[in-house]
């Protein structure tokens, strides 16, 4: 088991937020839906146990970034969605440059060692 | 409890939300596994693994709602109680030591509540104070502060501006006849200006008007409600009925609420005049006799008040030719009122706090012990749970004990409080208001939750530093109890023996106190003495001659009554506090009236000193041969005084001013402690009563037999004479000496209780902490005996780890108790804060009863069975 995710990566502490709101601004999404998402674009590095995904949700609910409603998905299943605010349009800019901002303070720290 | 349905309602709403929005993910991925290939029985166990612990996750997402911690509350509230079941034993003592605590604490805070701090009851009360004179020159031989002057009364009314009303009152009694049996009422006589002073209407009629408070037109009356109810039927018409007091009518003008109370002139008052101060009442100086009361204007402050009649004061000094600095001592009404009983509140409220924190530590004490013996405790952090969590877990423990210990110590403060305030004595002011109300409550609340804080804080905090490795190991493994918890109860011990001793030391020096003022030289006899109040009214007893007459013979009747041995008369009962008393002028002599020396007068039959063993000490006692003569006996200490190593008898004095008659000594009787046990013996001087009496006096007789027995008796004689006399108040001098001694039996009687109690609760702590550290070192105490130690050797080794801890706090106690006996000292009677006698004897108590805690578990050491010891480690 453990050799099977070597190749993974844990998620840093408060990223699955910012993944989440990003994931939501291509339009409403239930859990499973994001979890795969997730999964999917980082070409499976990423790798969040589906569970961890609705503490977070309802974090973001509560914080009012995020609302939920249940509908009907094409394959009539009875799914709860989530869907984007406009403050959580905002937040999702904000936590994005913050991102950005230390990937790059990352990066220049870790370049010398990759010469 | 709406709030809480619905909270119930919300919760129950969004845990069905969760679970369905979580089931409806499994599902969606367990099909997806399905179609990706993996076979039907393993699709949802793999969604399952995708998923991660769903209990987890539904925990972290409850967490987020924000209710978590009532969830842990009420599951914490639930352990508790089920753990506090299953030691029925430890939760029995710890409640019951917590209930003693708070109970005791809350029956002397309902006490303190309702005698110091409630507010009293009249309006802006703290606009009110009471007034005394002082005088810095003249030679009173009692303490400093005086009561007040009417004529300095009449000035300060005139001229003082910081005074909305200014009221003076004086007690008197007064027989109400003509309708049915006689009967001597209490009367307070009163300025018209104390009823709109204290802010309180009248139920019926009218309060006094100012033109009523003149001399000559006082003929009115106001009735106290429940002489209205008594005498009166609660006749709706009584205003405008006359009443004859003393043969003389009166008009009643109004009838009082119920709820009415005298400010402090002492018990109930059944009516009220007006005081309408006579000419003769202000002419004689330096006779100040009255009690004053004054409401301050809105906006000034009592400095200012002070201020100003410093001022009136000097100026009324100057205009006397005598050279004599006048004060005036304006003191807030409610301090005023209880000065007397703060300090043994106090001091009983210091008495109970201290109960309560030996029982906090005891309990401290016991849940270390118990929480070391936890292993599931430990098991529980070893697998996780943190440490948090387990703390606040123990905490709410604590906290579901100290609420059982609280209400059952309510419980014991509802029939605490009914004793108590059975057995008050009657000086305690408004102690007829105590109550257990909603601020008592509050305070129960309170000191119950802060002790479930105190005692539970150091063992939850203890828990939260241990190391779970060592508690799993120290079950099982270690041989020897020397752990840093074993010092920690060794430390409490110390101080609860402390505090027992500081106790013990302040109980046994009012123990003291009271003894020697048992004991104290008193000067006269009360065996077998029984006294009565006479009143003789003005109309039938008009002056002197026909009072003395009436006297006489009542006197000469009851002498002759079989089983008297001797009666006599005075005109003030012994240990009825100061009263009669004026200044003593020499012949030949000229000195400034406010420094003559002040003397206690009575009047009294010869027969006086035989009626209560008075010794003769020089002369003779004046007879029926000098009725023509003005003569008198002093007391030791007034010959002394006045003139010292002569003989006085033959000698001249005058008592009261310049126009008094000459009197001449005939002899010296004993001192006696005649105005308050606890006080040195005032300078007396006796007269005969033909000479000069009062209208009220009060007539004693030995008895051969009991006292009490005789009232019938004597009852009758006074009949024979005088059927329309009012005869009441029996009282044997024994009942008189233990109502003057009811304050401090009173205040030693709690105080003993609390002391008890707190050397119990104590001894129950060393106790515990021996035993439980007998039973931790079996196997040591094994292995000892194993290795040839004998019973003695171990029992003395556990006796002398035992009183380690007893010893040092015993120490700490009295030093301890030397520093705070200060504020004991005011309430001691020829005891000092060191007592050696009170020391020595509380040590020895304290001392011997922590041996016996010690030894009855050392004994239990010496039961060790060696083999069976190692064995069962």
């Amino acid at each position: 088991m453990a050799k099977e995710h070597s190749n993974r990566v844990e998620l840093l502490q408060g990223t699955l937020d910012m993944l989440i709101l990003r994931t939501l601004l291509f339009g409403p999404m239930h859990g499973h839906g994001i979890a795969k998402h997730i999964q999917r674009t980082s070409d499976e590095v990423l790798q969040v146990d589906h569970g961890s995904l609705y503490p977070a949700l309802h974090r973001l609910d509560r914080q009012r970034w995020i609302t939920s409603k249940w509908e009907t998905t094409d394959r009539g299943r009875e799914m709860k969605f989530y869907r984007l605010t406009a403050a959580g349009r905002k937040q999702l800019t904000l936590e994005e440059s913050r991102w950005k901002q230390l990937a790059r303070a990352i990066a220049r720290v870790m370049r010398p060692a990759e010469e | 409890m709406r709030w809480w349905a619905r909270w119930r309602r919300r919760k129950q709403w969004r845990e069905r939300d969760l679970d369905r929005e979580i089931r409806a993910h499994l599902d969606l991925e367990a099909e997806e596994q399905a179609a990706a290939g993996v076979p039907p029985g393993e699709a949802s166990y793999a969604a399952r693994r995708a998923f991660g612990n769903v209990d987890l996750f539904k925990e972290a997402t409850r967490e987020i709602w924000g209710w978590a911690w009532r969830d842990r509350l009420a599951q914490d509230i639930r352990y508790g109680l089920r753990r506090l079941r299953k030691s029925p034993g430890f939760t029995t003592v710890a409640v019951l030591s917590l209930a003693l605590g708070v109970g005791a604490n809350t029956a002397i805070f309902s006490i303190i509540h309702a005698v110091l701090l409630r507010p009293l009851p009249y309006p802006e009360p703290h606009r009110l104070l009471a007034i005394e004179e002082t005088q810095s020159a003249t030679k009173v031989f009692s303490s400093e502060a005086m009561m007040v002057s009417a004529l300095h009364f009449v000035t300060w009314r005139k001229q003082c501006r910081s005074f909305e009303q200014i009221a003076l009152l004086d007690g008197l009694s007064l027989n109400l006849t003509g309708m049915g049996e006689p009967e001597r009422l209490d009367v307070e006589r009163a300025s018209a200006t104390l009823f709109p002073l204290l802010g309180v209407q009248p139920r019926l009629g009218r309060s006094f008007l100012e033109e009523e408070d003149q001399p000559g037109r006082d003929r009115v009356v106001m009735l106290s409600d429940s002489l209205w109810h008594r005498r009166f039927q609660s006749d709706p018409g009584v205003v405008g009925r006359k009443i004859t007091l003393d043969g003389v009518p009166f008009e009643v003008v109004g009838v009082l609420p119920a709820s009415f109370r005298t400010p402090w002139l002492g018990g109930p008052v059944d009516l009220w005049k007006p005081f309408a101060i006579r000419e003769d009442e202000l002419q004689v100086i330096g006779d100040f006799n009255y009690e004053c009361l004054a409401r301050l204007r809105r906006g000034v402050s009592r400095e200012q008040a002070v201020a100003e009649m410093k001022i009136i004061q000097s100026g009324i000094a100057r205009t006397i030719p005598e050279r004599v600095e006048l004060g005036a001592l304006l003191t807030p009404l409610a301090e005023r009122m209880t000065a007397g009983s703060r300090q043994g509140l106090l001091l009983l409220l210091a008495a109970v706090g201290a109960v309560l924190l030996i029982a906090c530590v005891n309990i401290t004490n016991l849940l270390l012990a118990r929480n070391t013996a936890r292993r599931e405790l430990a098991i529980r952090a070893a697998i996780g749970a943190s440490r948090g969590r387990l703390g606040q877990q123990m905490l709410t423990e604590s906290l579901i004990l100290s609420a059982l210990g609280g209400m059952a110590g309510v419980l014991l403060a509802q029939t605490v409080v009914g004793l108590v305030v059975a057995h008050a004595p009657a000086d305690l002011p408004r102690i007829d208001e105590v109550r257990l109300d909603a601020p008592v409550f509050w305070f129960s609340f309170l000191i119950s939750m802060v002790a479930g804080l105190v005692f539970g804080f150091l063992p939850a905090w203890k828990f939260s530093l241990a190391d779970p490795q060592d508690a799993l190991k120290a079950d099982s493994r270690t041989t020897t109890g020397g752990t840093s918890s074993g010092r920690v109860r060794r430390l409490l011990v110390g101080c609860e023996v402390g505090l027992g001793t500081v106790c013990l030391v302040l109980a046994g020096l009012l123990m003291q106190s009271f003894v020697r003022l048992l004991r104290v030289e008193r000067g006269y006899a009360v065996e077998r003495i029984l006294t009565v109040n006479l009143m003789m009214p003005a109309v039938r007893y008009p002056d002197l001659a026909a009072r003395t007459k009436f006297l006489r013979s009542a006197l000469d009747d009851l002498q002759r009554l079989p089983g008297v041995l001797a009666a006599g008369a005075t005109n003030r009962q012994l240990l009825s506090g100061p009263g009669s008393n004026n200044s003593i002028t020499l012949e030949g002599t000229k000195v400034p009236l406010l420094e003559r020396p002040v003397v206690d007068y009575r009047c009294i039959s010869p027969g006086y000193f035989r009626t209560f063993g008075i010794p003769l000490i020089t002369g003779r006692v004046f007879d029926e041969s000098d009725v023509h003569r003005n003569v008198a006996v002093l007391s030791a200490k007034t010959a002394q005084g006045l003139w010292p190593g002569e003989n006085p008898v033959g000698k001249h004095f005058r008592l009261g001013d310049e126009g008094s008659p000459l009197a001449e000594v005939v002899g010296v009787a004993g001192d006696v402690r005649g105005v308050r046990l606890d006080e040195v013996p005032n300078p007396t001087v006796y007269l005969p009563y033909w000479q000069r009496d009062r209208r009220d006096m009060i007539i004693a007789v030995r008895t051969a037999l009991e006292p009490a027995a005789m009232a019938s008796g004597v009852r009758d004689t006074i009949r024979k004479l005088d059927p329309e006399l009012p005869v009441r108040a029996f009282r044997t001098m024994e009942q008189v000496l233990s109502a003057e001694l009811s304050p401090r039996r009173f205040q030693l009687t709690l105080v003993l209780l609390f002391a008890a109690t707190a050397l119990l609760l104590a001894s129950i702590g060393i106790y515990g902490v021996v035993s439980y550290s007998v039973a931790q070192r079996r196997a040591e105490m094994g292995i000892r005996m194993a290795l040839g130690a004998t019973a003695s050797d171990v029992k003395w080794l556990v006796m002398r780890q035992g009183m380690g801890p007893v010893v040092a706090g015993w120490a700490a106690g009295l030093v301890g108790a030397l520093a705070v006996g200060r504020i004991v000292r005011s309430l001691l009677f020829d005891t000092g804060t060191s007592d050696l006698a009170t020391l020595a004897s509380v040590s020895a108590v304290v001392l011997l009863v922590a041996l016996a805690a010690c030894y009855l578990p050392s004994r239990r050491a010496t039961r060790i069975d060696p083999m069976v010891a190692l064995r069962y480690q």
